[in-house]
């Protein structure tokens, strides 16, 4: 239990709370996702979020999206940055989201910094790339107010298409996202309207082939 | 026939683009780009006939069209008052001019008169079938951000883009293959509440 115990916040250890989570996933519409608030230590939060912001971005700008991107942050030096990597794919990490998500992980993970300027944005897409399971975002941006844009939002479906934006969460300091990769996964992030950088370490826990 | 179809791009067309001398510069700029067949050709209509056709496209009525994961923007749902501009693109004259210039039959002539705000965009999507033939867009005489979007990008696959930024009273004429895929910029809040109007037409080789 030593990595959650060094990293994570001592409210997700229970079982009782677990339980809870797991059946909160399953029942969030528009598909099953959750929200961790206070995801880590708050001492851990504030050391990932400096060390990340001393590595380099590169800006990405495509149809679908601009926003800048770390290097893979599975081939990271950077000692925290690490440290964090290790945390998400600890044992421990991974048995927890396999719990509360019921499905069946590979010990792999994808994860990137990434911050998006202002006017950055992530069109609606359902992420659905082979391996990914569960992709997940830990906010690491502070202060941002709903007029300042940047939110993720999650579309309902018909037929696998997506229709209207019916959830819209303000990135969050410290709250971790875990959403289900499915045809049925659109979302997107909205512009953003602020020189606040908003910061996120994302990717996706994959599948057990 | 012939000599009331002359008069109508006479009357439209700056008249720089209609000197023989002129003609073949375009065709040689034409072909002579490698990675996309394209020309742009500034101030092209007459500035009297640019002004009214940019009142008529912010007079048009438009319907919004959103597919999130496709597109969201409107398009105008009657031609109206821009059916005599639909008439120049659609002038056996102005087509022949069009073959000249890009050594290829224009047939099939489609188009669409689309508007795009701030949050608007359109994506490139495999299940699209790229047509050969040829696209020609104009941006009215309107002002437009720079930095704000909006603009057109056409890719093929392994060759570097071809990004088309508004330009005032400015017609693109560019080489679509088979490959060529197409989107809008999504239009950032830069724009400060302008509004993008485009003629977009597409000719192919088809009868």
């Amino acid at each position: 239990m030593t990595a959650l115990k060094n990293w994570l916040n001592p409210a997700y250890l229970t079982e009782k709370k677990q339980q809870q989570i797991k059946e909160q996933f399953a029942k969030n519409k528009p598909f099953p996702y959750y929200i961790f608030e206070d995801f880590l230590l708050p001492d851990k939060a504030m050391e990932i979020r400096k060390a990340l912001m001393t590595l380099p971005f590169e800006e990405k700008d495509a149809d679908l999206f601009f926003f800048a991107q770390t290097e893979d942050l599975l081939r990271t030096q950077e000692s925290l940055i690490r440290g964090f990597i290790n945390f998400l794919q600890s044992e421990e990490l991974q048995a927890l989201i396999a719990t509360i998500t019921g499905k069946k992980l590979a010990p792999t993970i994808d994860a990137f910094g990434a911050v998006y300027p202002p006017t950055g944005y992530l069109l609606p897409h359902d992420d659905q790339l082979e391996g990914r399971s569960i992709a997940y975002v830990y906010n690491l941006s502070q202060g941002f107010k709903k007029s300042n844009g940047g939110a993720l939002e999650l579309f309902s479906t018909k037929e696998h298409k997506p229709q209207e934006v019916v959830k819209s969460y303000p990135p969050k300091w410290n709250a971790f996202v875990i959403f289900e990769v499915s045809p049925d996964s659109f979302h997107q992030v909205s512009e953003v309207h602020t020189n606040n950088p908003r910061l996120s370490i994302t990717g996706w826990f994959h599948g057990e082939r | 026939m012939a000599s009331d179809n002359r008069t109508k791009i006479e009357k439209w067309l700056n008249p720089i683009y209609l000197q023989e001398e002129i003609i073949n510069a375009l065709k040689k700029a034409f072909l002579q780009e490698k990675e996309f067949s394209h020309v742009q050709l500034q101030d092209f209509f007459k500035p009297e006939k640019a002004k009214t056709l940019a009142q008529h496209l912010q007079r048009a009525h438009y319907q919004q069209r959103y597919v999130p994961d496709k597109y969201r923007y409107a398009k105008a749902d009657e031609i109206g008052a821009l059916k005599t501009v639909q008439e120049v693109f659609q002038d056996a004259v102005f087509r022949l001019w069009l073959e000249e210039i890009t050594g290829k039959k224009v047939k099939g002539c489609h188009m669409e008169v689309v508007r795009f705000v701030q949050g608007d965009y359109t994506l490139m999507h495999d299940s699209e079938t790229p047509e050969e033939g040829i696209v020609i867009i104009y941006d009215p005489a309107l002002p437009w951000s720079a930095g704000s979007g909006g603009y057109e990008v056409f890719t093929v696959p392994e060759k570097d883009p071809l990004i088309l930024q508004p330009q005032a009273n400015t017609l693109t004429i560019i080489g679509a293959t088979k490959e060529t895929l197409q989107f809008t910029k999504y239009v950032n809040s830069l724009c400060k509440d302008k509004k993008r109007y485009c003629l977009k037409v597409n000719y192919n080789n088809r009868e």
